[in-house]
């Protein structure tokens, strides 16, 4: 990795209201659905995975998320994907299943993530171009699927957005939360 | 603690850091790597090659040669005994 490929740690902060779905109509008229949190864990080490190409604790949350929402990967219209490195995005779009185990990288090369590509991620720019601060990061990724759900992302508004999805990784994927939303 | 020695090693993967945290900063560029010790599993190594000229490359044979700060110290098998 060469510092192009790392995300840059910045300063940053991000909130969001939760509230029951009967009483959230008092909050606001634009709502998002909550259909699943998953959060799994798995070793720290890198020494002490099975494999370092994948993150089992991704593909865990991603199976329990999708299990909860009952959804697939190919009903995500959009995601947030936890991209703190380049080949940690190519890794989530794996993990996640949107393409099979060495899909990850000809997905990206083709343009196929990008704003106007089969499976937009990341339109915000993700943490590489946004900034990763590393605490709100999570709860940023849930703003920025929020934004889109809502269609006013504007210049970086993605066609397709029913159903988007955000995964959030720590500690060299010992841990990860996947969060499925869907727009109301 | 560890104190015990480990058996030699191959080397699963393996990186040359130039940008070193505060406290290594004379020590770089150095290279790390996962160890893979048949039988036993992986360990998280400094790994003590020639840079930059003969890192250690995946496959490689590494010789164990020391403990320090809790982290194993290889050496290439094809190398000399660097800094015991």
């Amino acid at each position: 990795l060469t510092v192009y490929d790392c995300s840059l740690v910045s300063d940053g902060a991000a909130a969001v209201v939760l509230a029951a779905e009967d009483k959230a109509a008092r909050f606001s008229s634009r709502i998002a659905r909550v259909r699943a949190v998953a959060q799994t864990s798995d070793s720290f080490a890198l020494a002490d995975k099975e494999d370092i190409t994948s993150f089992r604790a991704v593909e865990n949350a991603a199976r329990r998320a999708y299990e909860a929402a009952g959804v697939g990967p190919a009903n995500v219209d959009f995601a947030e994907v936890h991209d703190c490195f380049t080949i940690a995005e190519i890794l989530a779009t794996e993990d996640l299943g949107f393409v099979a185990k060495g899909e990850g990288g000809p997905f990206a090369a083709a343009g196929c993530s990008r704003i106007g590509g089969r499976l937009p991620l990341n339109a915000s720019g993700g943490l590489k171009a946004k900034g990763h601060p590393v605490g709100a990061t999570g709860t940023g990724q849930i703003c920025d699927l929020v934004t889109q759900l809502r269609g006013d992302a504007s210049a970086l508004q993605v066609a397709r957005h029913r159903i988007g999805l955000a995964q959030n990784l720590g500690g060299s994927g010992g841990t990860c939360v996947v969060t499925i939303l869907e727009a109301a | 603690l560890n104190i015990e020695p480990l058996p030699d090693g191959i080397v699963y993967t393996e990186t040359v850091v130039h940008s070193a945290p505060e406290r290594y900063l004379g020590e770089a560029p150095y290279q790390i790597g996962i160890v893979e010790i048949p039988g036993l599993g992986r360990v998280t190594a400094r790994i003590l090659a020639q840079l930059p000229d003969a890192p250690a490359k995946i496959g490689d044979r590494v010789v164990f040669t020391r403990w320090r700060d809790g982290v194993p110290y290889f050496t290439p098998a094809t190398h000399n005994v660097v800094g015991t």
